[in-house]
């Protein structure tokens, strides 16, 4: 790992601090979310951001992919949508007799998958490899994607008919999950007020590049964490295994997930350490999804985030 | 600060709101310590409402634990070794008001150790719900456990539990024990308890109807249980009762004794041994040992007579003395010492009560416990005590004068009616008359009516319905003309009839018959030596002879009925017989009881010793600060401001972390809190405890410097 020097932590904080400011244009009320997202980016993760209809999911995935000027692709999930229309197809070609590649929608910087329980478990996991090794394997062919690939997935959780889970494979790929909520009733009028005559996506411009990007995960990779507060992350992460109505606890990768993430936050913060309050602040987005809970105790109301939030009191906090 | 690795809980399922108050609340009831009950269930229920989510260690835990024990020890303890002085642990919230009080209070607390389980591990649970985990490391109640992690170095997480619902249980088991509101109404409040307490973690699979339904019929079951084994008992308990010691039941009461006369079938008495007798060495024990006389007889019982209230207080010889004169003037060479249990109660005195079987010439009682609550003796010679359950005394004897009151003509010489033509023709098949026996010495007397039964009549335990040509005979003109034959109760009324028809004033005695050598100066007796006899006015002595014509013969039927198990029995008997000793004060171990605690605070004591010592000694050989290798900035100056927050009511909250607390303190707007010095304060001690660099000497410095301005700031 490289230090960077104070200059590039400095530009690599004012990257932050635009991409920030111009996503807050679009999104008003959401800088706690958009803080997460802009973690999960820092980190290299992909994001699943699960909420209602009409909270402005898919415009927060645009105002990143405008704000970067990075290639953004948008696919919407369908139950007939097939593997290669995401990754792409050889397609015969009479003039040379031979077969070409054509490459799927996967293939670009920021992908907004789009209602994404909606495409068949099979059409899911073409997204698996991608997502985890950032290449795709198509007709023996080993594909690299792009240095910056962002998936940013949306679904609806009011709607079951005509979805399907995804599965614990892809769910734990994610590095977060996020959820925007409603937003207050002042932001809201804020909201009608500045979409009266115009978009405000339309009039975002790009304020930061590729290598913008770059520098800002260089920067969040040089924030510490000391053997203490790795040990912290173990031990939140492990008491999600075997807990009681847990079937299935967090992976190591999620520990992974959770340490950049929380570097990310500790880097955005200003700190060039890890804390606790980072860890914890993190541990809920990176964690509740990726706990399977059992029949029964979802039966009995028990969720996944609440477990998490048992687990956040319950082990003990170093201070 | 806690060193302890971090622990992991599963999750703790807690009673629903207001149960434990609930419970407690019953508990109380029941147990007639409502006070205690109601403030132990208000702090309960207080303490989540709080949540001061305080971080106690393991060490923590097991200290509390700890103290629990002890604390739990201390109360056996000294309600057992003190039961006999200062009213053991009732007395703690009731007093003892005077020495009977007393002794009441401190047998009732030996007794009723259980009920105060709940206060007992009040702080145990206490502990847990003020905890930021709201569990108890499993490894606080068990040194085993702690020394086989250690061992194993187990790497899993601590295991964890929930005290509240098990405390919930025992409050309900220590209500239990103590019910004095009747049986039925701890069952019902059990059962709404339990269904409270189970409501909440009901499977949602099934409609609440059928839950309820499902535990009706539980409910209903435990009670047919609960009715069910309460009639076993009262079976076993009248079955026992009448295939054991039925005579010796009838005899406790020193007003009246219902005789078997009369009875069909077979009479069966227990091997359990009941009285146990020392003598000095080359001495031979008495042959009866008495307690009580009866002058009346009507239809097939006995009746104290005039003696009914006669009881009169014996006072000790001196105030304190443990010497009791039952015969003044009078000093029997002989000694013979006594063990034997007080079965009755006495309800006024709140104490075991029962009859003394003493010698029947005995004159005084010696080393009486000093726990004897009151001593009296009646009219016919019974000596009643009130005191500790197992009595252990020295009698003294052998003067020949039986203290018994002077005969009464209207009693000594009565004879029911319908008893008179059979003893009149008995006294006919005797060749005896009133006329002809006032002419005989009583020796001769005495030798002419035991040489007549002992020719014509034999012992025999069982009788067979009477003859329909019997016509409507008393069963005692039944023995005398008919069948000739019965038991030692037969035999004792009919002597006893028959001198008094011939004007010698009689009574009739009940007491044992002693035989059975248990050792080199040492017997035993058993239910099955219970024995009735007679005693009879010398005129010439002026004073009451003992007479007994049941046939010698008796000893060895009564002793062919033993068991083959009589050995083993007899072996639980005196281990009974041991336990009641040390129960009742009566033995010397007692005294080596109140020394107990010593070495068992020792032993609780050396470890923490030791492990102090080791720390200290560590301190030296590796010198400061080796220990924060693998946890930097635990000797932060952050911390001393931290305990002071803390004590001023700023108590950190587990799901807050540290800039929530510090938001928190903040918005509290201290007066003496100053903003801008706490966050830098803050800021130091978190980049000191964890960024892996920690501070420059110059950034430690300035920490140290800060935490002294906030904490001056903070004392003044």
């Amino acid at each position: 790992m490289t230090t960077p020097s104070e200059a590039s932590r400095v530009q690599a904080i004012e990257v932050f601090e635009k991409i920030r400011s111009n996503i807050s244009q679009v999104m008003r009320g959401q800088d706690a979310t958009t803080r997460q997202l802009l973690a999960a980016l820092a980190a290299g993760g992909h994001v699943l951001l699960e909420d209602f209809p009409g909270t402005g999911k898919t415009t927060l995935a645009k105002a990143l992919a405008k704000s970067l000027g990075a290639d953004f692709r948008r696919l919407q999930f369908t139950p007939d949508l097939l593997p290669s229309d995401i990754l792409g197809v050889s397609i015969f070609d009479q003039r040379d007799q031979g077969f070409h590649f054509h490459e799927g929608p996967v293939f670009t910087n920021i992908l907004l998958a789009d209602e994404i329980n909606r495409a068949s478990p099979r059409t899911q996991s073409a997204l698996l490899e991608a997502m985890g090794e950032g290449q795709v394997s198509v007709e023996g062919v080993r594909r690299n994607m792009a240095d910056l690939f962002f998936i940013i997935a949306t679904q609806n959780p009011v709607e079951f008919r005509g979805t399907y889970p995804l599965p614990e494979a892809q769910m734990d790929r994610f590095m977060m999950q996020l959820s925007l909520g409603y937003v207050s009733a002042e932001e809201e009028v804020a909201i009608l007020s500045g979409q009266k005559s115009t978009h405000p996506l339309d009039l975002l411009k790009p304020v930061a590049g590729l290598e913008d990007v770059g520098v800002l995960r260089q920067a969040t990779a040089s924030v510490r964490i000391s053997e203490e507060m790795k040990r912290y992350i173990v031990d939140v992460v492990g008491a999600t295994r075997g807990y009681r109505g847990v079937q299935m606890g967090a992976s190591p990768r999620a520990s992974l997930a959770l340490m950049k993430t929380a570097q990310a936050t500790a880097f955005f913060e200003g700190l060039d350490f890890v804390g606790p309050d980072q860890v914890r602040a993190m541990a809920m987005p990176v964690l509740g999804h990726r706990l399977v809970m059992d029949p029964q105790a979802r039966f009995s109301g028990e969720t996944a985030r609440g477990v998490v939030a048992e687990i956040l009191k319950k082990v003990r906090v170093p201070v | 600060m806690n060193a302890n690795p971090p622990a992991i809980q599963p999750q703790s399922f807690a009673p629903p709101r207001l149960l434990t108050l609930a419970v407690l609340l019953f508990w109380g009831w029941q147990s007639g310590l409502w006070l205690p009950g109601l403030l132990m269930g208000l702090a309960l229920e207080t303490i989540p409402l709080l949540n001061p989510g305080l971080e106690f260690s393991q060490d923590d835990f097991r200290r509390v634990w700890n103290f629990c024990n002890l604390l739990g020890l201390a109360a056996v303890l000294y309600a057992f070794g003190n039961n006999d002085r200062v009213g053991g642990l009732g007395g703690l919230l009731h007093g003892a008001a005077n020495n009977r009080a007393a002794m009441l209070s401190g047998v009732q607390s030996v007794l009723n150790f259980p009920r105060w389980l709940p206060i007992l591990l009040f702080l145990a649970i206490a502990a847990q719900k003020a905890s930021a985990a709201g569990l108890t490391p499993a490894t606080s109640f068990s040194p085993f456990l702690r020394w086989y992690r250690q061992k194993s170095r187990a790497i899993t997480p601590e295991p964890m539990l929930d005290l509240s619902y098990p405390y919930l249980i025992l409050c309900l088991f220590s209500a239990g024990i103590h019910a004095n509101s009747g049986s039925q109404t701890y069952f019902m409040g059990m059962i709404l308890l339990v269904a409270w307490g189970l409501w909440p973690v009901r499977s949602c699979r099934f409609h609440p109807l059928v839950w309820l339904a499902v535990f009706g019929l539980a409910a209903v079951l435990a009670l047919a249980g609960d009715v069910g084994v309460g009639k076993m008992a009262d079976f076993t308990r009248n079955l026992s009762i009448q295939w054991m010691s039925r005579l010796l039941r009838d005899r406790t009461d020193p007003k009246q004794v219902m005789t078997a006369i009369g009875e069909v079938g077979q009479l069966k008495l227990s091997g359990a041994i009941e009285v146990r007798l020392t003598v000095p060495p080359g001495a031979a024990p008495p042959e009866y040992l008495h307690l009580a006389s009866y002058r009346t007889y009507h239809r097939q019982s006995w009746f104290a007579g005039a003696a009914r209230d006669d009881f009169q207080e014996i006072p000790p010889l001196s105030s304190g003395a443990s010497t009791f004169q039952l015969i003044p003037g009078r000093s029997g060479s002989r000694l013979v010492t006594v063990s034997c249990y007080l079965a009755g109660w006495s309800s006024s005195l709140g104490v075991p009560e029962g009859l003394l079987p003493i010698p029947p010439d005995c004159d005084r009682l010696e080393d009486m416990p000093d726990t004897v609550a009151s001593l009296q003796r009646s009219g016919n010679g019974a000596v009643l005590a009130d005191g500790p359950g197992l009595m252990i005394f020295t009698a003294g004897y052998g003067t020949g004068q039986i203290p018994e009151a002077a005969p009464n003509t209207n009693e000594d010489l009565a004879v029911p009616a319908e008893e008179v033509p059979a003893l009149n023709e008995t006294l006919r098949k005797m060749s005896l008359d009133k006329t002809r026996a006032a002419t005989l010495s009583p020796q001769k007397l005495e030798s002419l009516i035991a040489g007549f039964f002992d020719s014509r009549f034999t012992y025999r335990t069982w009788q067979k319905a009477p003859s329909p040509l019997a016509g409507h005979q008393t069963p005692l003109a039944n023995f005398l003309l008919i069948t000739h034959s019965g038991h030692c109760e037969y035999f004792a009324t009919a002597t006893v009839m028959l001198l008094r028809m011939l004007g010698v004033p009689a009574r009739y005695a009940v007491g044992f018959y002693v035989h059975e050598r248990s050792g080199d100066n040492s017997y035993v007796v058993r239910g099955r030596d219970a024995h009735a006899w007679c005693l009879v006015w010398d005129r010439s002595a002026a004073g009451w002879q003992t007479f007994d014509t049941t046939p010698a013969s008796w000893v060895g039927i009564e002793g062919a009925g033993g068991k083959i198990t009589q050995a083993v029995e007899d072996f639980f008997s005196w281990l009974h017989y041991q336990a009641a000793k040390i129960r009742w004060g009566q033995s010397s171990l007692r005294s080596y009881v109140r020394w107990l605690p010593a070495p068992v605070l020792l032993a609780l004591l050396a470890p923490m010793v030791f492990r102090r010592w080791r720390r200290v000694r560590q301190k030296v050989v590796n010198g400061p600060g080796n220990q924060q290798v693998f946890r930097p900035g635990l000797d932060s100056a952050f911390y001393p401001v931290r305990d002071r927050l803390v004590e001023l009511g700023h108590v950190p909250r587990v799901e807050e972390g540290f800039a929530g607390w510090l938001a928190r303190i903040l918005e509290a707007k201290h007066p003496r809190l100053p903003e801008r010095q706490l966050r830098q304060l803050f800021h130091l001690h978190y980049r000191c405890r964890f960024h892996p660099r920690g501070l420059t000497p110059g950034e430690r410095d300035e920490l140290a410097s800060l935490a002294a301005e906030v904490l001056h700031l903070l004392n003044h």
